[in-house]
């Protein structure tokens, strides 16, 4: 320690002037109040800024100017021989110039500080200098930055003074990390990892710090006196370390990007549940710090990793699947985008199971309010921007491209009733006088003559869907009647009157039958309707059950009810009702049917928990299997 | 324990051997001169030996240790005078003299300023405008204040006046003298090197040529004259191994490094004369192969 201290001491002292100059500049700040062009601002931040802006600058020259002469000076004029000749470790010559340099910088930053922070009794603000609200940690940064410049500097002061043909490795060492990061960058923003890119790049930070230290103390210690030599240890050490570290990344990145469904926690936003056996989820993988999506068949359990656009939750992640569920069609953002536009269409082909994602020309300025593919995923239409969009998705080639008439607010859909037909249904607000009416409207689009024809315009009242959302279950107040439309032209197919209270909640099946719960004495009722609405057909008293939500049908005769809105704040029961054997069960506590957002209703025998476990229903045995997630979250 | 020995000490740059297979050793309190002309290696010998550099192979043991493993703890028993005088420009003599007081078991403040009076050197004056002289005598009154068992001198009066030479070697003397110190000489003077080594090794293109006691090397050769020619000569002295045979008129001068009186022929009255360290230098390094 006497020879560090020697060392640090003899180096603090020969540049010690350097502290002086420093002082001196600390004391510019405390007039700054007097400067043209500052009158207006308050003086204490004048002179707060000012000396943070000083200080920085001092710091970041100090740290170049040090770290490329501490050492490699002495070393490129043959002085280093002065301390090699002495009882000195190479440990201590290193630790003690470095030291020394450190000292001298970060001291001399802190001495421009300390005037103006005498008189403001406070330490100047750095986030004044680059615009950023009051942070206290910045300084540390600013401390950790200067550090990681002063030994960069010195590693390239060495570089540079050695004209050793070890610059060849430099180069190809420099190039190969550069490259390995590039690579790794490029496939983590392709697949929206950007905290575990933050993480790597901090991490990498950390060890180029670690690197540049131990690099710079090999050229001492083991080149001692011979540029050459210490420069080839420098760089062996500098490069392994970071080509190990780069390499490092390329494992990480590979096992981050390597996760599949069954890696998530749980599901946070259940996207789109196809009529058949697909869904689109995202989850939160908490072992890899990352958001993930992924289209996924419950059946096979194949899946395919896709990318959300960040920020838009589910309401954001545009998933199609074409009639018969031959072809999928999502959106991604452009890798590595910060405005995350344009969004670029890619398909995958649904029936052969190897099949990877096709990229298509066809890209979008914004985020549709609905996509649809044709059966054989030639076609696609989107509705963005007030306008149906058409497009070949092999080529990106446009085939229309129509105004709507209207601005449809609320749950746009549109379908592919053949290559050439579109149709395409929304809600839409009437105002009348003061009053505003939600109104669904529906078109249908030939391509032949490329002309969008009106079909039907109904609503707006309390409704479900079908499971292939071509029906439409309406409870109209007006004429105090269940009504049932056929979904595209609102021509009524079926009506019943009721009687004393409207409906509290309606599913219509599969086959056409209609589930309404009625409010009893004392508890809820579901009465199952023959599809004409006609008859009757089965009654499921639940006395003591004020409030009953049917969710959907999760097998031919399950139907899915809920007592009480689903809240993370509020306890509910799941029930499943048998309609063939007129009977309920709990099924769960807190166990929240998932409905896809679009088909207003309809149940997909999913379910999730308070752990966001995803749960799929087994129509056959009437139990529950986790899907997706584990226990951990709550 | 000999205070230096080396082992097979190899030192190559690229293609380039600057040292090869060196071995040699210096026996205790002895002043050992190593000489050589420029580029025979003597810079990367005294690298090595002062654990400034890697050897490529073989290894160099100081006071009995590995010099490159254990540099720092042998350094605070051994005194160094650099070839190049490197010590920070801004420093006076006296800082240094601080400086490594620090640094060394045993310093010897008082004797540093008594030496710099000898030297006529200040002690307040920046090392970096000192004449090269001043620096070299500063360089060796801060190499004898640690009182070193060993002093490494690299050619320490390199570019020195003739006055100043005299007064680094009077130092050297009156050290050893003094302490009995061992002493590791690099010198081109020398005359100076004759006048305190007891032992001399001479380096010729990385390879020790010769290594033994001043005593006996200076007996061992001399220059002969007698008139001759140049063929005949070479095998009339084949047993008195000549290093150089130049014919001088009707003469013959050579210098055989085997010298025996009793085998010299008696009949040419040959004319016999030592020679200095700088002659035999000479002969030994500086023969051209024609001549021979």
């Amino acid at each position: 320690m006497r020879g560090l201290a020697a060392v640090f001491g003899r180096e603090v002292s020969e540049r010690r002037m350097l502290l002086l100059v420093a002082l001196g500049l600390g004391l510019v700040p405390l007039a700054s109040a007097y400067f043209p062009g500052v009158g207006r601002e308050r003086p204490a931040d004048v002179r707060s800024g000012m000396a943070a802006l000083l200080a920085l600058g001092l710091t970041a020259a100090l740290a170049l100017i040090l770290g490329g002469s501490v050492i490699a000076r002495d070393l490129g004029e043959r002085r280093l021989g002065f301390y090699f000749a002495r009882p000195l470790g190479g440990w201590t010559i290193w630790g003690g110039k470095l030291a020394a340099a450190a000292a001298l910088t970060l001291g001399a930053g802190l001495l421009v500080l300390l005037p103006t922070a005498l008189l403001n009794a406070g330490w100047p603000d750095p986030g004044l200098v680059f615009g950023f609200s009051r942070s206290t940690g910045l300084w540390t940064a600013v401390g950790l930055g200067a550090a990681f410049l002063l030994l960069v500097s010195h590693a390239l002061s060495v570089i540079l003074r050695a004209r050793s043909a070890w610059l060849a490795l430099d180069l190809a060492g420099a190039l190969a990390v550069y490259v390995l990061l590039a690579l790794a960058s490029r496939r983590l923003a392709v697949a929206g990892a950007s905290m575990a890119w933050t993480w790597i790049l901090t991490s990498f930070a950390g060890l180029a710090m670690i690197a540049l230290l131990l690099a710079g103390a090999a050229q001492v210690i083991d080149g001692r006196t011979d540029p050459r030599r210490g420069h080839r240890a420098l760089s062996l050490w500098l490069w392994s370390l970071l080509l190990a570290g780069a390499l490092g990344v390329q494992g990480y990145t590979g096992w981050e990007l390597a996760g599949t469904p069954k890696d998530l926690d749980g599901v946070d936003a259940l996207m789109v549940v196809s009529p058949g056996s697909w869904i689109a989820f995202q989850g939160w993988d908490d072992r890899r710090a990352l958001w993930s999506a992924f289209l996924m068949d419950m059946a096979s359990g194949r899946h395919q990793r896709i990318r959300t656009v960040w920020g838009f939750g589910a309401e954001g992640i545009t998933v199609a699947f074409s009639p018969g569920e031959a072809w999928a069609g999502w959106l991604e953002p452009p890798p590595g985008s910060v405005k995350g536009l344009p969004l670029h269409l890619l398909t995958l082909d649904l029936r052969s199971p190897g099949s990877r994602p096709l990229e298509s020309p066809v890209a979008y300025e914004r985020v549709p309010e609905t996509l649809a593919l044709s059966a054989d995923g030639s076609r696609v239409a989107a509705v963005t921007g007030g306008r149906l969009l058409v497009s070949e998705v092999a080529t990106g080639n446009p085939i229309a491209s129509v105004k709507l008439p209207v601005d449809l607010e609320f749950w746009p859909y549109a379908n592919f009733l053949g290559p050439d037909r579109i149709r395409l249904r929304g809600l839409e607000v009437e105002r009348v006088a003061a009053d505003r009416k939600w109104i669904w409207q529906t078109w249908e689009l030939d391509l032949a003559d490329r002309q969008l024809r009106p079909l039907g315009k109904f609503g707006p009242y309390k409704r479900a869907w079908s499971p292939s959302r071509e029906k439409v279950v309406f409870c109209n107040p007006d004429r105090r009647t269940l009504e049932v439309l056929d979904g595209w032209t609102g021509r009524m197919l079926a009506s019943r009157p009721w009687t004393v209270e409207p409906p509290t909640s309606m599913a219509l099946l599969a086959d056409g039958r209609v589930a309404v719960t009625m409010a009893t004495d004392g508890g809820t009722e579901v009465r199952v309707l023959a599809p004409d609405l006609s008859a009757e057909l089965r009654r499921i008293p639940l006395p003591g059950e004020k409030t009953l939500f049917l969710k959907g049908q999760a097998g031919p005769d399950l139907l899915v009810a809920v007592t009480g809105s689903p809240s993370p704040r509020k306890d509910f029961r799941t029930l499943l009702l048998d309609l063939a054997a007129g009977s309920s069960r709990e099924l769960g506590r807190n166990l929240e049917p998932v409905v896809s957002p679009d088909a207003g209703g309809a149940s997909s025998g999913l379910f999730r928990n308070r752990s966001q476990q995803l749960l799929r229903l087994d129509p056959r045995t009437e139990s529950l299997r986790v899907l997706i997630g584990s226990e951990k979250r709550s | 324990m000999n205070p230096i020995a080396l082992e097979g000490l190899t030192v190559r740059y690229g293609q380039r051997l600057a040292l090869d297979q060196v071995s040699l050793a210096v026996p205790e309190g002895s002043v050992f001169a190593l000489l050589g002309r420029n580029g025979a290696g003597k810079s990367s010998l005294v690298r090595c030996l002062l654990g400034e550099q890697k050897p490529t192979a073989g290894r160099t043991l100081l006071l009995g240790r590995d010099v490159w493993r254990e540099r720092a703890a042998i350094l605070s028993e051994v005194g160094v005078v650099p070839e190049e005088p490197d010590a920070p420009p801004s420093m006076t003599a006296r800082r240094l003299s601080r400086f490594c007081s620090r640094l060394y078991p045993r310093w010897d403040a008082a004797g540093v300023e008594a030496r710099l009076k000898r030297f006529g050197v200040s002690p307040d004056t920046p090392f970096g405008k000192l004449s090269k002289g001043q620096k070299g005598q500063v360089s060796l009154a801060l190499a004898l204040a640690s009182t070193p068992r060993l002093l490494v001198l690299d050619d320490p009066t390199l570019g020195l006046d003739a006055v100043a030479r005299k007064a680094v070697f009077e130092e050297l003397i009156g050290e050893l003298a003094d302490r009995g110190t061992t002493v590791f000489l690099t010198t081109h003077d020398l005359a100076g090197a004759e006048r305190i080594a007891d032992r001399v090794a001479i380096l010729n293109q990385g390879r020790i040529v010769l290594e033994e006691e001043m005593e006996t090397l200076k007996q061992r050769f001399r220059r002969i004259s007698f008139p001759s020619s140049r063929k005949e000569a070479v095998t009339r002295l084949e047993t008195l191994a000549p290093v150089a045979v130049a014919s001088r008129g009707w003469e013959v001068e050579a210098v055989v490094s085997n010298y025996d009186e009793g085998r010299l022929v008696r009949e040419d009255e040959p004319e016999v004369s030592a020679l200095t360290l700088e002659e035999i230098f000479i002969a030994v390094t500086g023969v051209v192969e024609g001549e021979r």
